[in-house]
């Protein structure tokens, strides 16, 4: 499938009067037409970050892309101007946020909010514009949009404030839409809702959706792709069925293990993961999770783990899958539903050289 | 709106009554007489002055009287100035007052907003640290120092403008300055620490995933939230510019209302000085009547509160 979006070896950070905080450490991902990549990670994992790194919104200073290239359409932007990058947010690759209540402006009518873009990125007179946002209205699901163009966003409910957000984010059909845990904020079944309007628009307008969230739930829902983010790194990557059914970094068996699911009994204590995310003033020498693990072997605290692929399209960055690493037992939540995958390789292999 | 505006109306008159009232009862608990000073006076004669502006009748009963008087817009009489009544005697020294008052705050409005906008877009460069050093010079200079040293350097040295009087444009402008200068300090540091906040809001951040440029982010996003909570001090500035008004005036002898009222309380002019206390509050009620409705046309939130959804 077309790739509409290629990230490699992306490195932010954040020059602070602390130190330089390494926020996002070599991320590497593509994103193919049409499909929706869920990034996962617990909170300063680097998912948020990657995000904005994506738009070039990190606010500089403090942050920087110190590295690494955002390949779209031929051009990689994090070489661009803010001037041709202006040009393509919105237009191109357009984005949604977590809260629905602050991220519309208090002060000015939903309407024209939707039509600023329009009219920016597509030359439309103001008519046209509103004309498009009517139907924009309509399209995410708001009733009397005739009335509701007029109003501010204090007379919206949190779910309607989100989808006047998705109908701005959309509204010039934009091939890449990043949606930075769009649903955290609302109630399970707004959420619900807002999940099935985005599925439902993705297939209206064949656009691209990297959803970042850290609800495990909410990714099986939506996500054609996993990533699993750590520490500023991507850990583990695979479809939806390879990240449920067949984890392999110990970080996702804990992610998988901390997830209640219909078969937990009452009974079943939920695994917590120990520790607290990693100093990435000072990222730990070798793999960024050994300390929080159980399954940590020496290598780990000496050398990173490079990236073992152990289908086509599945990758994990840890040396459990080296051919010498001892076989281990991961829990038993994730060991109970774990299903072979009929693609996967004989063996593991390496996805990169690695030097030691 | 209307509704907003009407409730506003009423609050302001349900204000007025009660300054209205406190002003009456605490002139009647000041000692003295403006008659007491005048020994040519008999007692005889004093009975009569008393019996002729109804200071002999019992308190409910004057301030009956003087509360219809106030709603019929009648002052009374000045005691010191041959009885002329205290309205014309405001009437005759509002003009400079006003006008001073009202340029200050213009002049004040305007250049505090431009140097805290300049300060938030451009912060922690040599222009918000200027910035930051003419608001400390402007909150803790006091207006009479200024005025003052404006006067020696501008007046006197440099025989730029003149020293004092009211007697044509060139005479309002050091006066105005000078009371602008606090105005101008307070607005730019209030400007800047909200323009700020809300240029880290999320919805800026929206503003720019929308591809908007950053001016027209501050123009069409920032600049209109930033100001919702900065229009709530023009009140507060705008009494100070009148306290600040009593000391000008007597230093550029400005012939304004200033000067008359401090003239007033040393002779225990009751009528003067309860007229234009009145008068002052009447007008500072006013200037927060205009800041509500103000509020209610920048802010969307606060006009539909008040009406049908």
């Amino acid at each position: 499938m077309e790739k509409v979006l290629e990230v490699k070896d992306l490195h932010v950070s954040f020059d602070t009067y602390g130190g330089v905080v390494k926020a996002v450490r070599g991320v590497n991902f593509d994103l193919k037409k049409g499909e929706t990549l869920a990034i996962v990670g617990e909170s300063g994992s680097g998912k948020s970050v990657t995000s904005k790194a994506l738009m070039r919104l990190i606010p500089n200073p403090p942050g920087r892309i110190a590295k690494g290239e955002i390949l779209f359409d031929g051009r990689d932007l994090a070489k661009l101007s803010e001037k041709e990058m202006q040009k393509i947010r919105g237009k191109d690759i357009a984005m949604i946020f977590q809260d629905p209540m602050t991220s519309l402006n208090p002060t000015m009518k939903i309407g024209s909010q939707i039509m600023e873009g329009l009219i920016k990125h597509q030359n439309l007179s103001k008519s046209t514009a509103k004309e498009r946002a009517l139907e924009l209205l309509r399209l995410v699901g708001i009733p009397q949009p005739e009335v509701r163009i007029n109003q501010y966003p204090h007379q919206f409910s949190g779910g309607m404030r989100q989808r006047v957000v998705v109908a701005v984010a959309l509204s010039c059909n934009p091939k890449v839409l990043i949606a930075d845990e769009p649903t955290t904020a609302l109630d399970v079944t707004i959420q619900a809702q807002i999940l099935e309007l985005m599925k439902d628009l993705q297939n209206k307008i064949d656009t691209s959706i990297i959803f970042i969230t850290h609800d495990l739930g909410v990714v099986a829902n939506v996500a054609d792709r996993v990533a699993v983010m750590y520490g500023g790194q991507i850990v583990e990557m695979g479809t939806v069925d390879e990240i449920f059914y067949d984890p392999r970094h110990p970080y996702t068996w804990g992610l998988l293990a901390s997830m209640p699911s219909l078969d937990t009994s009452v009974q079943t204590e939920l695994a917590a993961i120990p520790g607290t995310p990693p100093d990435l003033m000072n990222p730990p020498k070798g793999d960024a999770f050994a300390p929080r693990s159980s399954y940590a072997l020496e290598i780990d605290f000496e050398h990173e783990p490079p990236m073992f692929q152990i289908s086509d399209t599945h990758f994990a960055k840890t040396w459990l899958l080296h051919e010498n690493a001892p076989a281990v037992e991961p829990p038993k939540a994730v060991v109970e539903k774990r299903r072979t995958m009929p693609s996967n390789f004989a063996k593991p292999r390496l996805a990169e050289e690695v030097v030691l | 709106m209307l509704r907003y505006t009407l409730q506003r109306i009423v609050y302001m008159l349900i204000t007025m009554f009660i300054i209205a009232t406190l002003t009456f009862f605490l002139m009647k608990l000041l000692p003295g007489s403006p008659l007491k000073s005048q020994d040519k006076l008999t007692p005889e004669q004093i009975t009569i002055i008393n019996e002729k502006y109804g200071l002999n009748d019992p308190l409910p009963v004057q301030y009956v009287h003087y509360l219809g008087n106030l709603a019929k817009g009648d002052l009374g009489s000045s005691f010191q100035y041959d009885n002329r009544p205290v309205t014309e005697l405001i009437g005759n020294r509002i003009g400079a007052s006003a006008q001073l008052g009202f340029q200050a705050l213009i002049l004040g409005s305007i250049v505090g907003l431009i140097l805290g906008i300049i300060a938030a877009i451009r912060h922690n460069t040599i222009f918000d640290y200027g910035a930051t050093v003419l608001a400390v010079l402007g909150i803790s200079i006091p207006s009479f120092v200024f005025a003052g040293f404006m006067q020696y350097i501008l007046g006197v040295k440099l025989q730029l403008l003149p020293v004092a009087l009211w007697e044509g444009f060139s005479y309002t402008i050091m006066p105005t300055i000078a009371l602008s200068g606090f105005v101008i300090a307070n607005i730019s540091r209030f400007m800047r620490t909200e323009l700020l906040e809300v240029m880290g809001s999320d919805y800026i951040m929206l503003a720019k995933a929308k591809g908007m440029s950053g001016t027209g982010i501050i123009i069409k996003h920032a600049l209109r939230n930033a100001l919702i909570p900065v229009i709530t001090i023009i009140g507060p500035l705008a009494v100070n510019i009148m306290t600040g008004s009593l000391v000008i005036e007597q230093i550029f002898a400005i012939p304004g209302l200033g000067e008359q009222f401090v003239k007033s309380i040393s002779m225990n002019d009751y009528t003067v000085i309860m007229g234009t206390t009145i008068f002052y509050s009447a007008l500072f009620i006013f200037i927060i009547f205009v800041v509500d409705i103000l509020y209610g046309v920048i802010d969307p939130r606060i006009r539909v509160a008040g009406g049908k959804k």
